[in-house]
């Protein structure tokens, strides 16, 4: 039924650890909402084809879509709300524009970005401690270490004696999206996807690099700028909310982003710019990475008409495919 | 009664109305000729001048003669009707001195010059000015802004039309309906900045 896509399968590798550990920390209800994700983008897909392309086979990156949308979802969620975002991403973000490897914009941000303008209330509060797979939830909220920086707590003053605080936001011990939370997997999927030449190491340093600078220069004492919130120091900033899932799992993404090596850096830092603007000063939104890659995406292809001659950041995903990759090619896949 | 400006540094309101208030993505003003003019990078360009340089000339007529003409008199009852007429005078005497001054740059604009005189975005820059009772150079901060973000809008729309261009889309999708796919997610995107710097 798939079409065979073994860079989409490495992502969905990278991916299996923190679907894994998320469903310690919010047992059935992550599973259910990686599986209704996964079930609806799927079927999606397919009644889309069946109906405008038969001959053309289900893609394997609906999948990787399905299962980055599902880890942005809070956990407590209701499961009816979980379809209504990845069926819109997958109609308006893929298939109008001409199916797998021609969208300009991520189909698993798009979602995202969908469900927080129509189900903004849910989106930004169903959130339960974690933990002993999923039987803390006692319905009520507790905040995200996002929410908590973003409303003046110290870290400092909640890490206590033995640092617990650190190690919980390391873990993903803490009220989180489904996947978002456990930083120490989502670097290791980063490694793994670095050392098998499936995400592009350009992306994920200049992510880094635009969200690091400007977090310095909004903080204390750096630009004396009025923010909305209050100061939050850059390591906790990277290491709370999305932003390093993101970085690592979204922006990587080769179809939106952009065609030539030297505009991957520029898509990088505003992407990392956004996203600071929307946590420093957004008062409707609480995490600003889906609209910094959907801005980063739009800009994309702009971006690339500066750089005519550059070279090629990625070659198309198609002759990769192939098995018969001449030598030369094969090199600047590497490269 | 004169109203009393609104307490926001120019500088802001120029970034505000480039990007947190783009007058297209989020008002969505000036949509016919952002969706007919959008095929290729260089007509994208001439237009995006011409829309600047037009909305900076107009909003800061429109300011003189609501303030010295029409207020005095307690004409404001008038405002539109002699807005319109502001704008399509503007764009006209704009279009002989540049034909007469400079034929290239009157080449390189072209017909988009007086397109501009029936493009929204004007008129709505205009009556936003009057309704949020900028001052005069916050009126031109806010028309140079608003000019920038509908010239970035559609030279970024130019480029994604660019870039779909070969692929083959599904039956009805070519064309326009694309087009309005790509402004919404365009759209979509500038949501993020909604109501982060207050413009009125």
């Amino acid at each position: 039924m798939f079409q065979k896509q073994p860079m989409m399968r490495k992502v969905l590798y990278a991916l299996a650890p923190i679907a894994l550990w998320s469903i310690y920390l919010y047992g059935w209800r992550s599973l259910a909402i990686i599986l209704v994700s996964v079930i609806a983008g799927v079927l999606t897909e397919y009644l889309y084809l069946k109906y405008t392309d038969p001959k053309k086979k289900v893609t394997e990156a609906v999948l990787v879509s399905s299962v980055l949308y599902a880890m942005g979802m809070p956990p407590a969620l209701p499961l009816w709300m979980v379809p209504v975002g990845i069926i819109l991403a997958v109609i308006l973000a893929k298939m109008v524009f001409g199916g797998f490897g021609r969208n300009l914009f991520n189909p698993a941000i798009t979602g995202r970005a969908l469900m927080y303008l129509i189900f903004s209330g849910p989106m930004t509060s169903r959130w339960f401690t974690p933990g002993n797979f999923g039987m803390n939830f006692d319905g009520t909220a507790s905040p995200t270490p996002l929410m908590q920086v973003r409303s003046g707590v110290d870290p400092s003053s909640l890490a206590g004696a033995d640092n617990s605080w650190w190690t919980d936001l390391l873990l993903g011990l803490h009220s989180s999206s489904v996947g978002e939370g456990a930083i120490v997997l989502i670097l290791l999927g980063a490694i793994y996807l670095l050392v098998t030449n499936t995400a592009s190491w350009r992306l994920m340093l200049s992510g880094l690099i635009g969200f690091l600078i400007p977090s310095i220069l909004f903080g204390p004492q750096v630009l004396n700028v009025e923010t909305l919130s209050p100061a939050i120091d850059p390591v906790v900033g990277t290491f709370s909310g999305s932003f390093l899932f993101v970085c690592v799992f979204m922006l990587t993404d080769p179809v939106s982003a952009p065609k030539k090596r030297p505009s991957l850096w520029l898509y990088g830092i505003i992407f990392g710019l956004v996203t600071v603007l929307v946590r420093y000063f957004a008062p409707s939104f609480p995490e600003g990475t889906s609209f910094g890659i959907l801005i980063a995406n739009v800009f994309a292809p702009w971006i690339d008409e500066f750089f005519p001659k550059a070279p090629n950041a990625v070659v198309p995903i198609k002759k990769k495919a192939k098995k018969t990759v001449a030598p030369a090619a094969a090199q600047t896949i590497k490269a | 009664m004169e109203a009393i400006a609104p307490n926001i540094n120019p500088w802001v309101l120029l970034f505000a109305s480039i990007f947190t208030s783009n007058i297209l993505l989020s008002n969505f003003l000036g949509m016919c000729s952002f969706i007919a003019i959008s095929k290729d990078q260089k007509s994208s360009m001439g237009l995006g001048m011409a829309v600047t340089v037009v909305l900076v000339i107009t909003v800061a007529l429109s300011w003189l003669v609501r303030n010295y003409i029409l207020a005095p008199f307690n004409i404001e009852y008038l405002g539109y009707i002699v807005y319109i007429g502001l704008i399509a005078a503007v764009v006209q005497m704009l279009e002989m001195l540049i034909d007469r001054l400079s034929p290239s740059l009157y080449m390189a604009l072209g017909i988009f010059l007086p397109l501009i005189t029936v493009n929204c975005a004007i008129l709505g820059a205009v009556l936003f000015m009057v309704l949020r009772s900028y001052s005069l150079l916050q009126s031109i901060t806010f028309a140079l802004g608003s000019g920038l973000g509908w010239w970035l809008a559609i030279v970024l729309l130019a480029a994604m039309q660019k870039r779909i261009s070969k692929v083959r889309l599904g039956p009805g999708l070519a064309g326009p309906a694309i087009t309005l796919f790509l402004i919404g997610f365009m759209a979509l995107a500038f949501t993020g900045f909604t109501a982060m710097i207050p413009v009125a």
